[in-house]
């Protein structure tokens, strides 16, 4: 009982390298800025201000039933140029939080603006949308600028880099994160199409989400099943064989291929980026110097070899 | 030398283990604030996601919507748990007054570039999503509202307007085979999901 209280304690508390975090907040920044860029400028005016395809009454009343939610866009003046200055803000706070400048204040309105964004028009989110907006909760409270930051530049703690930090909010994340691969779990293995291992099949049919082309050697009944069945044993395996060290560095290898492959397939907007960018969290510091390290002697060499 | 000096600004998480400070030194109370906040921010969140299944939708869904419609943590997390099993796309027939009629499609995306699937992306929920689903049936007469205003002009004056759903069932999977991807059947079967008129 002792040493499951001591786990818990080291788990939830003991303090841990700012480094993981810190990558992790540039990588969801940018991931949260081609999110922005890349998918909602283009399409903004049809969604959000003076004339748009659904009024806010009428989401209010259809998607939200009258219940009470935070939208700061609702407001505002009644003039598109109030609506895009929005917009535009949320583009600057990201660009804020990559930097790592004014971390704290800016993950805060950055979190504001967004829970406003996506409150208003609901019905144009996507799964990655969502995982944003609540890890970026968690963000909110972490300290993620102590390294690789203008806060850590400006700062009079020269010594920041060595301070280790409170892991709960970076826990909070991992947690929520294997918690959304074991739901997503449960909810396919109790579908029939995952059971008979045809779900494969008629994902990968569904034309409205093709991307690239599907590798001609799994495009048959053997490939179907055997990319079905081997599906829920990853999502099952990822939510939990992260967090053992002997297995951790696999799934995460794992992880990434899986939802690149995903990515290449399928056309699920930045979703798979959100999840390939919080595996970082679960890298040590200790990967990323050694990694690091053999870039820089590569490139050393590389040089070497152009001079002779 | 590069490698060791760069090596150097940085300690491994063992030695900041052993030698560093955590910077960590607010008030107990604080830490056990932020800490309640957190935690029950992801007590929320997860039982919002959990609210969903079948099992626990009559009683949980009931009271975790207000309470993810406020705080915006509402989530739900059963992609691709049930794929559908056909492939569909949609257009809008405008009837004008002097009964000329104009036929539309709604974006289809399996015939756009990758960087309009990209750039679109929002609107593929919306009328992939949303539009043609029982749960998209009270946005209809709005979308029909706008396309309506957006096609009016001083000489013709838009009289009625229908959404048409076109959609092809795909062929299961049987022991002789698969229907290879990318050999998918014209949209054949037609039905009128939709019709507006404008007074």
């Amino acid at each position: 009982m002792n040493k499951l209280l001591t786990n818990w304690k080291t788990f939830w508390f003991e303090p841990v390298s700012p480094y993981p975090l810190a990558y992790f907040r540039i990588a969801f920044g940018l991931v949260m800025l081609a999110n922005l860029l890349g998918q909602y400028l283009p399409v903004y005016k049809y969604f959000f201000g003076t004339e748009t395809l659904l009024p806010t009454k009428v989401v209010l009343a259809s998607r939200w039933e009258l219940l009470p939610v935070f939208d700061l866009l609702y407001l505002l003046p009644n003039d598109q140029i109030y609506f895009d200055l929005f917009l535009y803000l949320a583009i600057a706070f990201t660009i804020f939080l990559i930097l790592g400048f004014q971390t704290r204040i800016s993950s805060i309105v950055l979190f504001l603006l967004l829970l406003s964004i996506n409150n208003h028009c609901p019905i144009i989110l996507h799964a990655g949308d969502n995982y944003a907006r609540i890890v970026l909760l968690f963000l909110t409270f972490a300290p993620s600028a102590q390294v690789l930051s203008v806060d850590s530049v400006l700062s009079k703690d020269k010594d920041a880099h060595s301070n280790l930090i409170s892991p709960l909010s970076q826990r909070m994340i991992q947690v929520q994160f294997c918690f959304i691969y074991f739901v997503n779990w449960i909810w396919k293995l109790s579908s029939a199409i995952w059971q008979d291992g045809s779900a494969v099949y008629y994902a990968t049919r569904l034309t409205q989400y093709y991307r690239f082309d599907y590798p001609q050697i799994l495009d048959c009944s053997f490939g179907s099943y055997a990319l079905t069945w081997s599906t829920l044993i990853i999502e099952l395996a990822l939510a939990f064989l992260l967090w053992p060290k002997k297995t951790r560095y696999y799934f995460i290898l794992v992880g990434v291929l899986f939802h690149l492959s995903l990515d290449l397939v399928f056309n699920l907007g930045v979703f798979e980026w959100y999840f390939i960018v919080t595996f970082l969290l679960f890298v040590d510091q200790n990967i990323f110097l050694i990694l690091k390290s053999k870039i820089l002697t590569m490139i050393g060499q590389d040089k070497k070899a152009g001079v002779t | 030398m590069n490698d060791s000096s760069d090596t150097k600004n940085y300690m491994s998480y063992d030695e900041a283990k052993r030698f560093a400070q955590s910077k960590e030194e607010s008030s107990r109370a604080w830490n056990c604030c932020i800490s309640t906040f957190i935690v029950a921010s992801f007590l929320v969140a997860n039982s919002s996601a959990i609210s969903h299944y079948p099992a626990f939708k009559k009683d949980l869904l009931m009271k975790m919507e207000p309470v993810a419609a406020f705080t915006g943590l509402g989530q739900n997390w059963n992609l691709f748990s049930e794929p559908r099993k056909l492939n569909f796309h949609t257009t809008y027939v405008v009837r004008y007054d002097n009964g000329v009629l104009s036929q539309k499609e709604f974006p289809r995306f399996e015939k756009a570039s990758q960087t309009k699937k990209f750039e679109k992306y929002k609107l593929r929920q919306l009328y992939c999503n949303y539009l043609v689903n029982p749960i998209g049936r009270k946005y209809r007469p709005q979308i029909a509202r706008y396309l309506v205003q957006s096609g009016s002009s001083s000489q013709l004056q838009p009289v009625k307007i229908s959404f048409d759903f076109y959609m092809d069932i795909m062929a299961d999977p049987t022991k002789y085979g698969i229907e290879k991807r990318g050999s998918e059947k014209k949209h054949r079967d037609k039905s009128t999901i939709f019709v507006y008129r404008i007074r």
